[in-house]
């Protein structure tokens, strides 16, 4: 019966019976609290605040977001909130619609106080007078908050978790080929360290071929049997007590574990690390476990979870059976408008609607499509496999006054091509269909059993073309030429050229130029794309 | 407990208030209409099976001959499905006709071809040799701009009376618009030429026709659309959202740029600064009759698909609903009512398709945007059992009131009790914000009830109606003259208009 009710929080003629109920109101936020989740929130968030679709939007129960200061979440729903932001150690890149406008400062701080209550949460309400302090704090911003911005506002608390390690000391050995003995060198670089962990902070990403060791006094909270789990990128040993309880040895990443068990009595033991890093990813995480310790804690650094991604990679390849596949999204490196063909050879390639060229070529998967099929699919996707080349760039015909004359910018080159369409054949491969200026072009590829591809231009007018005409052949990657008809495009592609219609290629900067001698009639231009 | 006591006085203290309570800027909060659990008595819903391990997010549907659909999905594919109509659901096949457009909202059946909107083109497909895999993709326009933002969607109708589909072009982002045309409706002529028709769009959910064959479409809640509504597409109409209003520099098609709104305004205070401005047909006020409106479709089954012949309907992604629409046409501007109608799907609806013989095509998907339902994305169809609910049919404003239309006869009795009426209505900010909360709460009082012989018909004078305001009229304690339960009591009239007779 609430349906037909207009609850007018302000006016000042309705009946005292109205506004002595309404006085009372603010009591009963719990009620209301959920009444409001429930129309304005649930859809996405989900009933139980764990995000509605099984997870595809973000959890509210147990969500850092919702933790501590209300004023994040309040200026996320004042006035929406876009970019990546990850709860919970899962990444999400959706949007929150602003709400500020629609909602006034009782419903959002009947909504907050919900949230912030419920599903296991345990933060302060939040009352209307917050809610208005932190809408005026906004009132000049016109665009929604871009998540990094807003969380350099309000960063979520930090947590001071102290370590196990006391009096610590670091030295850095420099210039070593493996695990060293450690007596018979100098250390480039040595301090006290008091972050309390083992930590490789401070330590160039990049730096290779190094040693670590570190001295300090491990506090141990009960006597009896502890158990040291160590993992280590490259070596890694653990000493406690001068007795070593775990090894790593050789080259190798984080997923290689050695743990030991040693007897401790209950006061600060000595203990020495020490760490070989060749190069590549660097790490040493050390835990351990025992009487008076929950679960395996750190004595390293805790290593910084990983986010489950927002979009998971959803891999495509060409079709079965020797069919090819197309896929039709926005791809990095080429226009909006443009399809990715995936042939049964593992080759593949960008074709842009807009330039009518072949921009992009690569091989192995044709595209992970996880980005633009998961949530609402943002973004330009790169091409996922191998050997990615960036072959144009550029309107592909012009009219130039000879073969040195600087290619037009695609802004002021008069033969824009208009995309007409295309056939698939029998494997589902595409002939392409455009036109520029008077002449009528198909544009067909085909794959070969060596992973090559054959492009063959068919060129038709029905009156004499332009004269002075150049066709772009490859424009953008370093171009050396092999021969009278072959370029060498890059590192990964060579490309041979024949046609009826053209003379001699040339290179002119970073491109293959093809000068064309049309007649009335159809002519060819043949390029073949190798692999090298 | 305590809230529900609350409530209920208040209620009571509503009620007693009938003295008019406009006051501007003050703000109404209305609370959602409990859940219709009676729509199975008179609609069967059932899913269309959807073959294992694919993924067919549904964003636009078109019926073909032979009682065959195509379905477009967000990723791209386009779909052939042959059995959906058949009484065996379980032996519905699918097979994959096109793989590579570019999230498709709008298709439709042409002359041998499958027309769609991709983001970039308005795009034609068909099958030339028989083995149902198209092999021939053509381009049948494409005169606006695209960027990469992935809000730049693209929403196709079917062919107008005059043969051009019209393709709506949603702004940059919902709220900016630097590529060509974005924030436009264009009409595409068969023969391929783009005609930009109307400026002021936002952020499409779908496109439709009235019976008679006016075009409208649905835009959502955001910037400068206070509340979700459908709009009329009236040719040279400025829709309310002035962010693509850069473009008129690229046309003069339908003549100069129109007037910038003031902020903070209304829109019925802007309709008489802007002559091209087009006031929201019907307002679906928000949360209340769903938030985010999709496909629009009339219902040309002369009865087929119950009483409703003649009318509009909309859907709704984020309440996995559908909403039923009475339009009228008062001083040349649309206005008219929205009840709630159809609910419960199995995910939120974007496109739906009518067929003649009264098959009501539902297609789902709630990625990016939440929507009711259980499952991610679906394919559903809806038939009318032959029960005639006993409903409100239409609502149509009169010189000095409304007269209601009833599907089967009242008890008139109840229907001539004016108690048994009740009004308030409240319009939006117009401005440059996302939403806006309802304001200018005003009560209206029923003076008078007229109930026709036939008991099909009520005629009720009003007190205090405001013009640009939703009109919510509860009919309380009106049953059919057989005792029946009056499905969807509520019901929305958007006042843009008061004819003089």
């Amino acid at each position: 019966m609430l349906s037909h009710m207009i609850m007018n929080k302000r006016l000042p003629h309705i009946s005292w019976l109205t506004l002595s109920l309404l006085a009372s109101a603010p009591a009963s936020w719990a009620a209301d609290g959920e009444a409001l989740y429930t129309t304005y929130c649930a859809s996405c968030h989900g009933a139980d605040g764990n995000g509605a679709a099984g997870g595809a939007f973000p959890p509210l129960a147990g969500s850092e977001w919702v933790k501590g200061d209300p004023a994040r979440g309040l200026n996320a729903v004042i006035k929406g909130l876009m970019g990546e932001i990850v709860v919970k150690d899962k990444a999400y890149n959706l949007v929150m619609p602003p709400q500020g406008d629609t909602l006034n400062d009782n419903q959002l701080a009947d909504i907050f106080s919900y949230v912030r209550t419920s599903w296991g949460n345990k933060e302060s309400a939040v009352t209307a007078e917050q809610v208005k302090a932190i809408r005026a704090g906004t009132a000049g911003q016109t665009d929604m908050w871009q998540a990094d911005a807003l969380l350099k506002k309000y960063p979520f608390p930090k947590k001071t978790t102290p370590g196990f390690l006391k009096n610590g000391f670091r030295s850095i050995y420099a210039d070593v080929e493996a695990m060293p003995d450690f007596s018979q060198l100098e250390p480039e670089s040595q301090g006290e360290d008091k972050s309390g962990f083992l930590s490789l902070d401070g330590i160039p990403k990049q730096k290779q071929h190094y040693a670590v060791v570190w001295e300090a006094e491990l506090i141990v909270p009960e006597d009896g049997e502890y158990t040291f789990i160590l993992r280590s990128d490259d070596s890694g040993r653990v000493i406690m007590n001068k007795k070593e309880v775990a090894i790593i040895s050789g080259l190798g990443g984080l997923d290689r574990v050695n743990s030991g068990t040693v007897t401790l009595k209950k006061s600060a033991n000595p203990i020495r690390v020490e760490y070989f890093q060749a190069k590549g990813g660097a790490g040493i995480i050390l835990q351990w476990k025992g009487p008076g310790l929950k679960g395996s804690p750190f004595i390293s650094k805790k290593p910084t979870k990983k986010p489950k991604p927002s979009a998971p990679p959803i891999i495509l390849n060409h079709g079965d059976a020797g069919t090819a596949r197309i896929y039709r999204h926005f791809i990095e490196g080429t226009t909006p408008r443009a399809y990715a063909v995936g042939y049964a050879n593992d080759a593949n390639l960008a074709f842009s609607l807009d330039h009518c060229a072949v921009e992009l070529m690569w091989t192995g998967p044709l595209i992970d499509a996880g980005r633009h099929w998961t949530g609402r699919g943002q973004g330009a996707t790169k091409p996922p496999g191998k050997k990615l080349s960036k072959i144009n760039s550029r309107l592909p015909f012009a009219q130039l006054s000879d073969a040195k004359q600087s290619w037009p910018a695609n802004e002021e080159n008069q033969l824009i091509p208009k995309f007409l369409g295309m056939d698939l054949n029998q494997l589902g491969e595409p002939s392409m269909f455009y036109q520029v200026a008077e002449m009528n072009i198909t544009d067909v590829v085909s794959p070969n059993k060596d992973g090559s591809l054959n492009r063959q231009l068919s060129i038709s007018s029905n009156k004499a073309p332009a004269q002075n005409l150049y066709f772009s052949a490859a424009d953008g990657l370093a171009v050396k030429k092999l021969n009278e008809t072959s370029f060498q495009l890059g590192d990964h592609i060579q490309l041979d050229i024949s046609s009826s219609a053209a003379g001699s290629a040339t290179i002119n900067g970073q491109s293959v130029v093809l000068p064309l001698e049309l007649t009335k009639g159809t002519q060819t231009i043949n390029l073949s794309y190798s692999w090298k | 407990m305590e809230i529900k006591s609350i409530t209920s006085q208040l209620t009571l203290a509503a009620v007693i208030s009938t003295a008019a309570l406009a006051e501007k800027g003050q703000e109404a909060v209305m609370a959602p209409l409990p859940v219709d659990t009676m729509m199975s008595e008179f609609y069967t819903k059932e899913l269309i099976p959807m073959p294992e391990g694919e993924v067919i997010e549904v964003g636009s549907i078109a019926l073909m001959p032979n009682n065959r659909l195509a379905i477009g999905t967000r990723r791209g594919d386009i779909w052939l499905v042959d059995g959906a109509y058949a009484d065996d659901l379980s032996k519905v096949k699918w097979t994959l006709f096109f793989r590579g457009a570019h999230e498709p909202f709008g298709m439709f059946y042409r002359d041998g071809w499958l027309q769609f909107s991709d983001r970039g083109e308005i795009a034609k497909i068909r099958d030339t040799n028989g083995d149902d895999k198209a092999d021939q993709f053509r381009v049948v326009n494409a005169s606006w701009g695209i960027n990469g933002d992935y809000h730049e969607y693209n929403f196709g109708s079917e062919p107008d009376k005059d043969g051009n589909m019209w393709t709506l072009l949603c702004l940059t982002g919902s709220k900016s618009a630097p590529s060509k045309f974005r924030g436009w409706a264009m009409r595409i002529t068969p023969e391929g030429e783009a005609i930009p028709t109307c400026s002021g769009v936002r952020s499409p959910g779908g496109i439709g026709f009235n019976a008679k064959g006016d075009l409208f479409y649905s835009d959502n809640q955001g910037f400068w659309n206070g509340s979700s509504c459908i709009k009329h597409l009236k040719p040279g109409g400025f829709m309310g959202n002035p962010t693509g209003n850069v473009h008129y520099e690229l046309t003069d098609a339908i003549g100069p740029r129109p007037t910038e709104p003031n902020e903070d305004s209304r829109i019925q205070t802007e309709r008489a600064r802007i002559p091209e401005l087009v006031p929201p047909a019907v307002i679906f006020p928000h949360v209340i009759v769903g938030r985010s409106p999709t496909g629009i479709l009339p219902d040309l089954t002369e009865g087929k698909f119950g009483p409703f012949a003649e009318q509009t309907f909309v859907a709704e992604q984020n309440g996995a609903e559908v909403q039923r629409v009475y339009l009228e046409e008062v001083n040349g501007v649309y206005q008219g009512a929205v009840w709630k109608f159809l609910n419960d799907f199995a995910t939120g609806i974007v496109p739906i398709r009518l067929s003649d013989d009264g098959t009501l095509f539902c297609g789902g998907t709630n990625r990016g945007w939440g929507g009711a339902g259980k499952v991610p994305f679906s394919l559903e169809r809806v038939r009318w059992n032959g029960n005639t609910p006993t409903a409100m049919k239409e609502m149509k404003v009169t010189p000095d009131g409304f007269d209601i239309t009833f599907t089967k006869p009242i008890d008139s009795a109840a229907a001539s009790q004016l108690e048994n009426y009740h009004m308030h209505s409240w319009t939006y900010i117009y401005r440059s914000g996302y939403g806006s909360p309802e304001v200018d709460p005003t009560d209206q009082t029923i003076t008078d009830v007229k109930v026709a012989s036939d008991g099909l018909s009520v005629s009720l004078k009003v007190d205090n109606r405001q013009l640009g305001h939703v009109h919510h009229l509860e009919l309380k304690n009106i049953k059919g003259n057989d005792g029946a339960t009056l499905w969807h009591p509520n019901v929305f009239y958007t006042l843009n208009e008061i004819p003089s007779k």
